[in-house]
This record gives C-alpha cells, sequence and structure tokens, in this order.
C-alpha cells in the first residue's frame, strides 16, 4: 500500500507533536522549580521519590530543546522552505516518517532519563542509541529539503531565510556529532578535552540551529505579516556570513576561567564579542523592514510575538558577548544569571518566534482561521509577563549570589543557598503563569483545527498579500 | 551571485564551521598535556567509578561543579595545596563533570574538606538533618550499597598528592590515652587570653559548627547511628589538647578534620572556646 498525503501534513505533524512535547517539558520545568522550593516534595513517594532534581532537569531541557522548538522548527522549514524557492517539498511521506521518528526519540529520551540514563554530558545526556535516531531524523529532513531546493522552479536569487536554513541543515548535524561523543556508546577523548567538544556542542547547538532558522523564520515572516520588503540586503548578508563565521569558536566562554588552557578561553572571548556584529545586523534590519508599520502591531498577535523577540533577541545576545568576558564571568557564571539569560534566547526570542510562526502558518495548513483573537491576546500577555517575571528574577537572584561568593570567597556557601529561596519561590510562579499562557495557546490550537473558520490568505489583520522585491516568494 | 546557488551557500556556511572546528576543536585535541596526568590527578577504585556512575545518573553535576576557578571567588573551594583545578586533575575523567551551576557547592576537593564515607552517607540520606538550610535532594531511597559507592566517589574527589588525614574510628569512644604523643606536650597559645579566644572562635562556631552540633552546642542525632557531640559534656572530659587534636584531624565517623581549612589559631580558639563553654555561654 502506498500512502499518499497532503500537502501540509508533515508540517502540521512536527506543530502536534512540538506542542505536545512543550507542555510536557514546561510542566517538568515547573516540577523542578518547585523541588527548588520544598525539597522533601517527593521523599518517600513510591517510584515518585527517584524523580529527584538532577533526572528532572535534564527532562525539562531535552523536551524544551529537542522536543518543542526543534519540533516547532521542523515545520517551520517544511512550511517555508518550498515557498521561498517556489516548489513543492520533495516528499511529504518522508517528512511524516521524521516526525514519527522525532517523537519516538523524544518519547525514548523522556524515559531513559527519568529512569537514569543520563550519559553526564549537558545537552547530550541521552544514551547512544537515541543519538542515532535523532541524527536519522535531521538527516531526512536535511534530505528532503534540499531535494525541495533542487527541485525549484525560480532561478533567480535565493531569498535569505533560504540562506539561513541551509546553513543550518548543513552544519548541524556535524555540530551534534562532534558533541555527542562522536555518537559512540563511549567518547574517546576523556579529561578537559570532553568539556571542551561538549560545550563546543552546547553552545553552537544555538548558534547554527536554535539561532539561523528562527532568524531565518523572522526574515520570512516579518515582510508578510508588514508587507513591507526587507530594509536591506546588505545587512542581510553581513548578518547571514558573519555570524556562521564568528559563532563556532565560541563555545569555550562556558569555561572562563576554568581548567582549560588560556588561549582556548580567549579565543572564544574574542569571538563571543564579535558576535555583537551578525546581531546587531540582524536586529537593525528587523527593525528597518518594520519602518511605517508600528501600528499593525495593535492588532497583530504574530507581530507582537515577533518584535518583542527581536527585543529579547538583542538583550541575550548582548549579556552573551559581555557574560564571557572573564571579570563579568567571575561574577555570574555558576550562578541563576546564566538560567535567566539561557531562558532569555530560548523562551523570549527563539520560542516567540516560533508562536508567531505557529500562527501564521497554521491556517494556511489547515485551511482554518485562527478560532479565538482574544485568546491569542491573552496567551501573547500571559507568556510576556511571566517570563519578564522569570528573567529579572533569576537575574537578580544570579547577582545576589555571584556577589555574596566574591564578598566571601565562596566561605559560607550555604548562607547564599538560604537566600535564594525567595527568588526560587518566585520563579516557581512565574513558571505557572507561562504554563498557564500555553494552556490558553494550546486550546486555541486544538478550537482552530477542530473549530475554526474557513481560512482565505490575506483575509488576516495585517497579512496583505505581497509581491515586492526582497519578499519571500510564494503564498 | 554566490546566492543563486544553494549548494555554494552551504558549501560556504560549511567551510565558515570548519575554521571553528580546527581552531576549537582540533587543536585542543592534539595538546597532548591535557591528557597528562600527575600525582595529584584522582585514582578512581573500581568502587569510585560505580559511584561515579551513580552521581551522573542522578544528575549531581547540574547543581555541583567540579571545577576551582582561577580567581579569588573561589577560595574556600581549593584543595589542601590551595591552587585552583587544572587540566591534569581530570586526566583520568570520562565524562568529565566540571558543571556549570553552583546551586549546591563545588565538590572538586570535596574529599579533603570531608574525608569521612559516614558524613557523606549520613548526609546523603538526610542533607537537612546536617544544615536546615540545604535544599539538596534527600537519596534515603537509594540502595545502602549504592550510597557507598556514591560516599566512595565523593571521598576519592580530592588532591592526591597529599596524603589523606589519619582519622580515628569513633572520636566519643577514646579517651586522653589515645591522644597521639606529639599532640600531648602542645602549648595553647591562647592560654589565659579567653577574650581573643572567643573573638576568633565565635564567628566559627556560627559559620561552620551550629549545623551539626545544633544552635545550642548540645550535639544532634544525625542519623540513626550518627550523634555529634555535645559541646558542655565534653568540656567536662577532655584536655584542650585533646580538642585541638579532634578539631584538626577529625574522624571517620564524621567530624570533619580542619587541619586544611582552619589556621592552627583558629584551632586552638575553637578547642579553648569548647573547654570554657559553661562561662562563654551559661
Amino acid at each position: 500500500m502506498r500512502l499518499r498525503y497532503r500537502e501540509g501534513a508533515a508540517a502540521r505533524a512536527f506543530i502536534y507533536g512540538g506542542l505536545f512535547w512543550m507542555f510536557l517539558g514546561m510542566l517538568f520545568g515547573l516540577f523542578a522549580a518547585l523541588l527548588m522550593v520544598w525539597p522533601d516534595l517527593i521523599v518517600g513517594l513510591p517510584v515518585l521519590e527517584y524523580f529527584t532534581f538532577g533526572r528532572v532537569r535534564p527532562v525539562h531541557t531535552n523536551l524544551v530543546l529537542f522536543g518543542w522548538l526543534t519540533g516547532a522548527y521542523f515545520a517551520t522549514l517544511f512550511y517555508m522552505t518550498p515557498r521561498v524557492v517556489g516548489s513543492k517539498l520533495w516528499s511529504e511521506g518522508l517528512g511524516v516518517f521524521a516526525a514519527v521518528l522525532h517523537n519516538l526519540a523524544l518519547a525514548l529520551t523522556t524515559v531513559s532519563l527519568l529512569a537514569g540514563g543520563n550519559v553526564g554530558r549537558e545537552y547530550a545526556e541521552t544514551p547512544w542509541y537515541i543519538k542515532w535516531i535523532i541524527t536519522a531524523t535531521f538527516l531526512l529532513v536535511a534530505v528532503n529539503l534540499f531535494m525541495t531546493v533542487k527541485n525549484r522552479t525560480e532561478k533567480g536569487e535565493l531569498y535569505v531565510s533560504a540562506w539561513y536554513f541551509l546553513g543550518a541543515l548543513v552544519t548541524t548535524p556535524i555540530i551534534y556529532a562532534i558533541g555527542n561523543q562522536f555518537l559512540l556508546p563511549q567518547n574517546p577523548v576523556r579529561g578537559v578535552n570532553d568539556a571542551i567538544l561538549n560545550w563546543f556542542y552546547g553552545h553552537n547547538i544555538l548558534g547554527y540551529w536554535f539561532t539561523p532558522v528562527g532568524v531565518g523564520a523572522v526574515y520570512y515572516l516579518l515582510p508578510k505579516l508588514t508587507g513591507n520588503p526587507i530594509y536591506s540586503h546588505k545587512l542581510s548578508m553581513i548578518g547571514f556570513w558573519s555570524i556562521f563565521w564568528v559563532y563556532g569558536p565560541t563555545g569555550a566562554h562556558h569555561l572562563v576561567n576554568g581548567p582549560v588552557p588560556y588561549w582556548v578561553q580567549t579565543i572564544a572571548i574574542a569571538f563571543s564579542v564579535m558576535l555583537i556584529i551578525p546581531v546587531w545586523t540582524v536586529v537593525t534590519n528587523f527593525y528597518g523592514t518594520m519602518k511605517g508599520k508600528w501600528h499593525l502591531v495593535r492588532d497583530s498577535v504574530p507581530l507582537k510575538f515577533l518584535t518583542t523577540a527581536i527585543v529579547f533577541y538583542f538583550i541575550t545576545c548582548f549579556q552573551g558577548p559581555m557574560q564571557s568576558l572573564r571579570s563579568v564571568s567571575a561574577i555570574t557564571h555558576f550562578t541563576n544569571w546564566v538560567v535567566g539569560h539561557a531562558h532569555v534566547a530560548l523562551l523570549g526570542t527563539f520560542s516567540f518566534i516560533m508562536y508567531a510562526a505557529i500562527y501564521y502558518m497554521l491556517p494556511r495548513l489547515t485551511g482554518r482561521a485562527i478560532y479565538s483573537k482574544a485568546l491569542q491576546e491573552w496567551h501573547f500577555h500571559l507568556s510576556l509577563w511571566g517570563f519578564l517575571l522569570m528573567f529579572v528574577d533569576l537575574t537578580i537572584a544570579g547577582l545576589v549570589q555571584g556577589a555574596f561568593w566574591a564578598q566571601n570567597q565562596s566561605a559560607n556557601f550555604i548562607e547564599g543557598v538560604a537566600m535564594m529561596r525567595p527568588y526560587y519561590i518566585l520563579r516557581a510562579i512565574s513558571g505557572a503563569v507561562i504554563i498557564l499562557g500555553q494552556v490558553v495557546f494550546g486550546w486555541n490550537v486544538f478550537k482552530t483545527v477542530t473549530a475554526g473558520k474557513p481560512f482565505e490568505t490575506g483575509q488576516a489583520a495585517g497579512e496583505v498579500a505581497p509581491a515586492q522585491a526582497a519578499q519571500p516568494a510564494g503564498a | 551571485m554566490l546566492h543563486r546557488n544553494a549548494a555554494l551557500v552551504a558549501l560556504g556556511a560549511f567551510l565558515l564551521l570548519s575554521f571553528a572546528i580546527a581552531v576549537t576543536v582540533a587543536l585542543p585535541l592534539m595538546q597532548e598535556e591535557l591528557y597528562a596526568a600527575d600525582e595529584a590527578t584522582p585514582q578512581y577504585s573500581e568502587l569510585a567509578l560505580k559511584g561515579k556512575q551513580i552521581y551522573q545518573r542522578e544528575g549531581c553535576f547540574y547543581c555541583h561543579t567540579q571545577q576551582v576557578r582561577t580567581i579569588p571567588n573561589d577560595a574556600a573551594f581549593q584543595g589542601p595545596n590551595k591552587r585552583p583545578s587544572r587540566p591534569s586533575d581530570y586526566a583520568n575523567d570520562n565524562p568529565v563533570l566540571l558543571g556549570t551551576e553552583r546551586t549546591g557547592p563545588d565538590l572538586k576537593f570535596v574529599g579533603d574538606r570531608l574525608p569521612s564515607k559516614d558524613w557523606h552517607i549520613g548526609h546523603l540520606k538526610n542533607p537537612r538533618a546536617y544544615d536546615p538550610r540545604s535544599i539538596m535532594p534527600s537519596y534515603a531511597h537509594l540502595p545502602e550499597e549504592e550510597l557507598e559507592a556514591l560516599a566512595e566517589y565523593l571521598i576519592s574527589l580530592r588532591d592526591w598528592s597529599v596524603k589523606p588525614l589519619q582519622q580515628p574510628e569513633r572520636l566519643a569512644d577514646l579517651t586522653e590515652e589515645d591522644l597521639p604523643e606529639e599532640f600531648r606536650s602542645l602549648q595553647n597559645p591562647l592560654a589565659g587570653d579567653l577574650q581573643r579566644a572567643v573573638a576568633i572562635a565565635e564567628p566559627i562556631v556560627a559559620q561552620s559548627c551550629v549545623a551539626c552540633h545544633g544552635q545550642d552546642l548540645r550535639g544532634k542525632q544525625l542519623t540513626e547511628r550518627v550523634k555529634s557531640a555535645d559541646w558542655y559534656e565534653r568540656a567536662q572530659v577532655r584536655s584542650e589538647q585533646f580538642l585541638y587534636w579532634a578539631i584538626t584531624v577529625g574522624s571517620k565517623e564524621g567530624m570533619p578534620g580542619w587541619e586544611r581549612s582552619l589556621t592552627e589559631e583558629q584551632r586552638w580558639a575553637l578547642a579553648t572556646y569548647i573547654k570554657n563553654i559553661q562561662q562563654i555561654r551559661p
């Protein structure tokens, strides 16, 4: 029997799967946050007592990074790539198969980490056989999209989003393999080099996967939502080539002042500071594109998410280079500041971009308009204020911790732990607010798919149909 | 022109990443001194390696770093040689568990600070008995042999170029007869200056002693087997020299040895404080 999939099946599958992992991943995050407030919460409960903070935390990070964001990214790639190059997706069936593999890998990840399968490397915790499934999924997606680009009918210059997508697809598997003990059961590399490889991967998965696909999606969405062409082609080029150049050597900034050679740290710091170039270029280009269209933000929740995401992108990418400096790292490293920083990048920036992308793609994938504008607004405000509370809370907590350690040269450490309690309580509250926002989101998506009014392109507010230069082609 | 050709864009991205791989992956991998062990490098027993597995499995490294940075902020975590950690300290580690967050204290030299396995097992089971402010999870649900392995791993996290302290089993079982020869003839440099001894001792008592000995310093039941000493009771039966020795070396039962973290004067101040506790805190 030969299965035939309707257009958009792969993108839809990844959106629904991604949303499921987002809920589960965020719930694990909240659970971990509660354990920091009440460490004896699960003591003595059968089975549950095994799910201590150290087992729960990697489930949270893996599910939100690889289940939710990566799932939403695959959906974005499957939706946007054919449209920017003016062709159909090469194989919907292969895309759906990739979605099945992806969800299988995430289910195995959840079970194995809870059962104690952690191999001891951050963001590379899963056992080696799961890494093979993840790699296979990625390669299937990459082949599918490269064939899509190859089959394109428009032979003009590729749109800027496509550069980012292609760059991400070709570099990410290499980075993944290097950082995941070369996909072997046991890492052939021991000693501090193991950490150097771990952080080469841990940081570059952001630089070559989460950043480029997110930025590529904004390059697609902004002109669609505002009707403006991209502000500057030259800035697009500078932003693209400079980020693929300067991001790569920054990984060891996670080991600043640590037991790795001084030159390894210095190279990482130098390139981290240079990151300001691609980031400010891209941010300028994005806000230039908004010119004259700011009034549209009032009525368009996707634009609200995008414009705030760009602010958070600016913040996180200003923090990043500064934190890498030896003097700043001395205070902020190892503290809650860094946890806050991670959440600005992955929640405030890239998840917000994906919320906008899903609101844009879903009606075009299902033929149904978004069910409720009011629920969209609730989603935005709960996400925004919940996230801001978390960010401010963790940032202040980090400074308090860092200053306390500096003052005491780490003596009387336990007092610093005790000082964190109010911040941990606030963080758990902020997490609950964020999750509430996502419940609203999930309900809205569910109702859109099951009961949304018929959708025709161009009807939604702010979504004028553009056909100007420096625009993504296609509908 | 470049942007017309998808293959060229992909190739360009790949080449730019290759630069990063060459400089920040290949070059460090080729540095032989980054793999070299020396006399300070931990040598893990089979039991300790099993413990490391458990440490990894339970995700201890999310809250505990194992790296003492080259800055004064980390001074309290330095080992007996008063130095930051260096690449050779990790030559036998795979995976290397440097960690990225310090929700709890650094453990690179925890075996020097807390060399008692019993202390670790008791603390793993019920961290809040040792300090009510601790937010570490309880590991009482783990089988006894796993806790044993974990404790073995933790005490092997030390500077192996320095001999571990020779500790007695249980201080409570000992008498003045057991006090080593070289301690018997020591003179208390703070003798006759109680005020100064109290001034030195008081902040240390508040910071390091009350967690286990209780706010009233009358001792605390830490685990089923282990009860910390009641200072009022010990003051009656111990000489200052014995107290000084007990503070210096600690015990296998769990009293930390303070030889490396407190100066001689500070230890004498504590011994004087305990000996005169009835007078200081009636």
